[in-house]
Formats: C-alpha cells, sequence, structure tokens
C-alpha cells in the first residue's frame, strides 16, 4: 500500500526512489520520482517532511528519474544525469550535486512544461490572504528575502515559480524548499536559527546551494490560493536602506513579462493575465541591507487598508 | 490624454500631408495602466509600455490610411484639446515610435 505521506526515515524513501517511484506531490503536480544508488533519499526526507504522496498508480505530471552514469564513471567521479519521460535533456553533474539537479530538475518541469497558469520567475509570499510576487533576477536578493519573511510571519507559496491563473482566480502555491547560495545561506541560519536546511552542497554551477524548508505548516496550506495585492522588485545592496519606490504599472507588465517563463507562448491570455496581476496590486522597486529592516518594511505593507 | 511637452512646429506643414495606416499583420491590444498602457502585440508576442497619446493615436489609425493633419484633427476632437503646433508635434513623435514598432506604416515622407 502506498503511504499518503512522505516517509520520515530516508531508508523508506530510498526504497520507493529504487522500487516503484515516489509519487510526491507538491501544490497542484504530482511527480514520479525515481532514483537507484543516488544520494537524494536523505535531504528529501528531510525537506519534504509531511509532504503528502499520491497514489502509485494514479496520474503522475512529471515522470522524473536520476540516474548513476554508467562506464567508468560508475567508480571514478561519478556523475548523476536527470531524465524526464524517458529523455535526458541536460549534461550528467557529480553525483554529490544530485539533490541540487532534482530541485532544479523538478523546478524545469514546471517552468518549461506547463501551460495552464501563467509563470513568472519570482518569489511569492501571502499573508491574511495577499500575496506579494517578488520576481528578480538571480544575485537579486530575492530568496534571501523570501526566507527571511516566512520566518517571520509570512507564508510560502513559491520560491522561484509565481503561478498566476488564467482565470482570475490567484495564485497558486508550490511550497518547496527555498533554494539559498554561497553567503545567503548562513545570513538564513543567523536570521533564523530555527530554519531546517540541508548539508549544503559546495562547487555547483552556483557555487555553494543548501535548500531550506518551507517553516511549519506551510507545504500543509499548499492548496490555499493567495490573490495577488504587491508586486516588488527585490535588490539587494551593501548597507541600503529598506526603501519601496513606486513603479509604473505598465513598466511593471513590461519587466513580469520579461520574468516570465510561458508569457509569449499563452498569447493574449497571458498578457491579460499580467494585467490583471499587476491592477490589482501596487507596484514597487525595493531596495534593502538589512533582512530586519526588509521584513519591518513587509509588515506595513501588510498592515495597509486593503 | 495628458500630452508629453514637444517642440513646437516638429512636425511642419509636409509632415501633417504624411499618410499612415495600421499594419495588417499586425494584432495589438492595449491596456490602460493608470498613467501609462501596456500593449501586447499578438503576432510577435511583443509586450511594451505605451504614453497614452501612443495608444490614442493607435486607435485613431486604420486600415485605410490617414494623413497626420487627419490624425491630429480627430485626436483634438475626441479629446478636447486644442489643434496647434505642439499635439501636432506630439501626434508626428507618438507616429513615429509606432511606425518604429512596427505597428503602423507611413507613406513615404513628402519632399
Amino acid at each position: 500500500m502506498t503511504p499518503t505521506q512522505l516517509p520520515a526515515r530516508p531508508a523508506d524513501v530510498a526504497r520507493l526512489l529504487a522500487g516503484p517511484g515516489l509519487s510526491l506531490r507538491t501544490g497542484p503536480f504530482v511527480y514520479r520520482l525515481r532514483a537507484r544508488g543516488v544520494p537524494i533519499a536523505e535531504p528529501l526526507s528531510l525537506l519534504y517532511a509531511g509532504c503528502p504522496l499520491a497514489e502509485a498508480d494514479g496520474f503522475h505530471d512529471f515522470d522524473v528519474e536520476l540516474v548513476r552514469s554508467g562506464g567508468v564513471r560508475r567508480w571514478v567521479r561519478p556523475q548523476v544525469r536527470f531524465g524526464f519521460d524517458g529523455l535526458r535533456p541536460f549534461e550528467p553533474l557529480p553525483l554529490a550535486h544530485a539533490f541540487p539537479l532534482l530541485e532544479w530538475a523538478m523546478n524545469w518541469c514546471v517552468s518549461s512544461q506547463v501551460g495552464t497558469w501563467l509563470l513568472i520567475h519570482a518569489a511569492v509570499v501571502e499573508r491574511g490572504g495577499r500575496a506579494v510576487v517578488l520576481p528578480a533576477p538571480p544575485g537579486s536578493g530575492k530568496s534571501t528575502l523570501c526566507a527571511a519573511l516566512v520566518h517571520r510571519g509570512w507564508r510560502l507559496m513559491s520560491d522561484e515559480i509565481a503561478m498566476v491563473a488564467l482565470d482570475g482566480s490567484g495564485l497558486r502555491a508550490l511550497a518547496r524548499p527555498v533554494s539559498l547560495k554561497n553567503r545567503s545561506i548562513d545570513i538564513i541560519r543567523r536570521f533564523a536559527p530555527e530554519a531546517v536546511f540541508n548539508e549544503p552542497v559546495p562547487n555547483t554551477q552556483k557555487g555553494t546551494v543548501a535548500h531550506m524548508r518551507p517553516p511549519a505548516g506551510h507545504a500543509e496550506r499548499v492548496d490555499v490560493p493567495g490573490q495577488a495585492a504587491w508586486v516588488v522588485f527585490p535588490r539587494w545592496r551593501e548597507h541600503a536602506a529598506a526603501v519601496l519606490t513606486p513603479r509604473d504599472p505598465a513598466e511593471t507588465v513590461v519587466d513580469l513579462a520579461r520574468n516570465s517563463f510561458n508569457c509569449p507562448a499563452l498569447g493574449r491570455a497571458g498578457f491579460q493575465a499580467l494585467v490583471d496581476l499587476v491592477r490589482a496590486s501596487r507596484c514597487f522597486d525595493f531596495e534593502y541591507g538589512q533582512l530586519d529592516d526588509a521584513v519591518e518594511a513587509f509588515d506595513r505593507l501588510a498592515t495597509e487598508a486593503r | 490624454v495628458s500630452l508629453p511637452a514637444a517642440p513646437v512646429g516638429a512636425a511642419g506643414a509636409a509632415g501633417l500631408e504624411r499618410r499612415w495606416r495600421s499594419n495588417p499583420l499586425v494584432d495589438v491590444h492595449v491596456e490602460l495602466l493608470g498613467p501609462s498602457c501596456a500593449a501586447h502585440e499578438a503576432v510577435s508576442g511583443q509586450i511594451a509600455a505605451l504614453e497614452p497619446v501612443d495608444a490614442a493615436v493607435l486607435a485613431l489609425v486604420d486600415s485605410q490610411g490617414r494623413s497626420t493633419a487627419d490624425i491630429v484633427l480627430a485626436l483634438a476632437q475626441e479629446a478636447a484639446l486644442a489643434v496647434g503646433p505642439e499635439l501636432e508635434s506630439s501626434v508626428n513623435e507618438a507616429l513615429e515610435r509606432l511606425a518604429e514598432r512596427g505597428w503602423i506604416e507611413g507613406s513615404a515622407a513628402p519632399g
């Protein structure tokens, strides 16, 4: 019988991964994850603790496999490949990078395959039903800010992909682990000592990478949607004061489109979803240097009258 | 419609005779968002921010073709603006920007 939740013991997770597969449900998607001899069971059981599992013989949106490379690479400098629906779209990575590869691959599955939502490269956090969309290029401090906010009263909806409903029904959550890099890992460890991380993986394409588990109760509320109330483009700058600067709504539509994974493919429906998102939101650029100041600025936003 | 400042008389009399028509190969949809507009061109997927005057001028250019002078008059009538060199310049600049995007086409400039 399939367990209904991710087993707490890594050995049980490894057995499912090596056997029929782990039918992991995150938000609206079900992944079938398979892996044999690839070290992902421990971080999976740690970071996805309590995550619901779907029926093994039910519908799966994405069939994902992590496979160890063959030949001499089985023994010398072992590697791991990502397989998706029988395809192997990327070059192999060192075996030690297996868990970051899995997380990137799971994001890739959504960003490259899903056409039923408008997808924006952005973090999303929510409070009192109102959501902040935080679009930003890598290096802007988006994930660090997101990780800080979700330990100060905001709910994690997504760290990487904002899912905007095309019918105006709001934002859908994914509530997967937050990816942090390099200095951000220790910054969040100091900021939120209760945060749970897997063992950092050094020397990846993005430097040292660690993933942070969604705070308790966030993954359980993954099916609760949020209504967009703010679009905030964050930018971290050392010693900068936390300042929210209003931005032009039409320019915001253009910039969100640039950060979107699938807006061109969605045509006018995608454009209309962007326009509706911006109409429902107050739009800002946000520069910050200290997380405490940033959280205070967001708390002020949250107390604004509706 | 609030018009951006423009150099007086930039269009010139010859510019007022120039004819413009919408590009039949594009499909532009404009949404007003507070002080500015966002536009989507369906064929290319291009999304752009527009000045409101550009959006208004785009709405006045049809597939049959109109002269700059016609467009200035139509805009003045519909938006209750005074016809003059400032409006002519603003319209001319908007037409040039729209033509640069490929959303409208102009006849060869006279002279």
